[in-house]
């Protein structure tokens, strides 16, 4: 049993090393046995036998794509990640969901949103070790009636090269396995820092939102207020399903949160821009 | 015969207008649509249960804008009125 | 009860010979070319296979970098492109929209760059397989 954010998974698993590793990963966060789940995760053989001869995860649970592909037991805890996500992304009707970063400041998020390998992940990891606290890596949590950003602080999927600078700085204790050759090439997983556990009932009001893009030359641009909400509305799994609700406070989002598009060669350059532009946003 | 529009309480839309653009929100249908000039302005010249021609409703804007030659900006307001139609936000008539 | 169609052209001469400054008329539609969709509705795209749903990446927004233009078509082109519009750098208040609408011009726009910019987002929309991505997860109304 697991709580992230407001969020209770039960994840079950016809083997035992996902769990494993999971319950090390996330050994210090609430214990909630006992709790009624919001979602069940389950990693499952195809067959009796795909149970022992070159194992496949299906991931199924509560929400469930019938034509998921499979993937091998080695990836078991990237399976149960997902399984997490596919079932937040589409049962999770409390929030408005984006698919973003945050982290928190003084009492304000900064928000970020784009492609997987645009830096959003490795960024909030990154501040998260410099005196931000990290509120997530994949979803943020808009609260319709607030308009506040909430956490969901699983670990912090990293990928290919930002492994290594982010190992580097948070040494191995709270680094997962590393994981080969995925559909998304190399991963390995962080755990959030103490504080971010520690804090994960507790949101901000967004202050900022950057659309990030790793690998070109430093440059900031203003994004039209119709572009933002067009990409909010693709970056969320439910925008459509929550209706009314979702429309008045993803506008309010939009017209209340100054947004930036901003292209960075490096990490540090990225922290440097980032810190900059929060100084400057009122 | 020329086509008529009309649009009723229950095609009621909430706007949201942003520096450029307006978002349209039709509760009947839960859809949400981005639409530039001139969709909120003609939108906001109709009245609820009454029917307007695309002529009409050109008169309408002519008030307040510089519409051009008669005739194409009929033909031009008809088609946004159509494709409102085809939305639902607004019905024929 | 249809009114006369207003003379532009006496509309304004009035308004010059009132003295004081009268707001010109906005130019609302493009005059005799064909009516352009003036609407881009969100939608959830078709399901995707479930392998790139939960394996999905939303791509970078392709941006024009500061000072790229937005062609009529919405294709981003090099600044200075002729025909193109400013892409960036356009903020209007709420409430000047909302002046536009009642007759008073948006400072420096026009209805073809209003179109440039729809387009715009249209094809982001359409070029983006993020539209696939989460938004496939979509269920609509």
């Amino acid at each position: 049993m697991l709580r992230i954010g407001p969020a209770t998974f039960r994840i079950g698993s016809a083997w035992g090393r996902p769990i494993d590793a999971l319950a090390r990963l996330y050994a210090d966060y609430p214990d909630v046995r006992g709790a009624i789940a919001d979602f069940t995760v389950r990693l499952q053989p195809a067959s009796a036998l795909r149970r022992w001869v070159r194992p496949h995860i299906f991931i199924t649970g509560d929400h469930g794509l019938a034509d998921a592909a499979p993937m091998s037991l080695a990836h078991g805890l990237l399976a149960a990640e997902m399984g997490m996500n596919l079932q937040m992304a589409l049962g999770w009707r409390r929030h408005l969901l984006l698919h973003a970063s945050s982290v928190e400041k003084d009492g304000r998020v900064l928000v970020m949103t784009g492609e997987s390998g645009s830096g959003k992940s490795t960024l909030a990891a990154l501040l998260g070790e410099r005196g931000w606290r990290l509120m997530g890596d994949e979803f943020a949590l808009l609260d319709m009636a607030s308009g506040a950003i909430l956490p969901f602080p699983r670990l912090v999927s990293l990928k290919n090269r930002a492994i290594d600078v982010v190992a580097g700085e948070v040494g191995a204790a709270r680094m997962g396995p590393l994981l080969r050759a995925t559909a998304k090439g190399d991963i390995r997983h962080m755990v959030p820092r103490g504080d971010a556990v520690a804090r994960m009932d507790e949101g901000g009001m967004p202050a900022l939102l950057l659309f990030p893009r790793f690998g070109h030359e430093a440059a900031v641009r203003d994004v039209g207020q119709g572009e933002v909400f067009m990409r909010l509305t693709q970056a969320s799994t439910n925008y459509v399903a929550l209706g009314e609700p979702a429309f008045a406070a993803l506008t309010r989002f939009v017209r209340e949160v100054p947004a930036r598009a901003i292209d960075f060669p490096s990490g540090d350059a990225a922290i440097a821009m980032v810190e900059r532009l929060w100084s400057e946003t009122p | 015969m020329e086509t008529a529009y009309r649009r009723d309480e229950e095609d009621a839309v909430s706007a949201c207008v942003l520096d450029d653009m307006v978002l349209l929100y039709h509760r009947r249908s839960g859809q949400t649509h981005m639409v530039i000039s001139p969709v909120p302005e003609i939108l906001e010249r109709m009245v609820d249960g009454e029917t307007v021609t695309a002529a009409a409703m050109h008169d309408r804007l002519a008030r307040d804008f510089d519409l051009g030659e008669r005739a194409a900006a009929v033909a031009e307001i008809g088609s946004h009125l159509d494709a409102l139609v085809a939305l639902g936000l607004v019905r024929p008539a | 009860m249809s009114e006369p169609t207003p003379d532009p052209q006496s509309q304004e001469a009035q308004a010059g010979e009132a003295g004081s400054p009268a707001p010109s008329r906005r130019q609302l539609l493009m005059g005799g070319a064909v009516a352009a969709s003036a609407i881009v509705s969100i939608r959830p795209a078709l399901a995707n296979t479930a392998a790139s749903v939960l394996n999905c990446t939303i791509p970078v927004p392709d941006q024009g970098r500061a000072g790229s233009a937005i062609a009529p078509n919405g294709q981003v082109v090099p600044a200075g492109t002729p025909g193109a519009f400013p892409g960036t750098g356009r903020s209007f208040t709420g409430e000047q929209v909302k002046q536009a609408m009642r007759g008073r011009p948006l400072p420096g726009t026009s209805y073809e760059q209003n179109q440039a910019y729809l387009n715009y987002i249209r094809r982001l929309q359409r070029g983006t397989s993020g539209f696939t991505c989460y938004a496939s997860l979509q269920m609509p109304r």
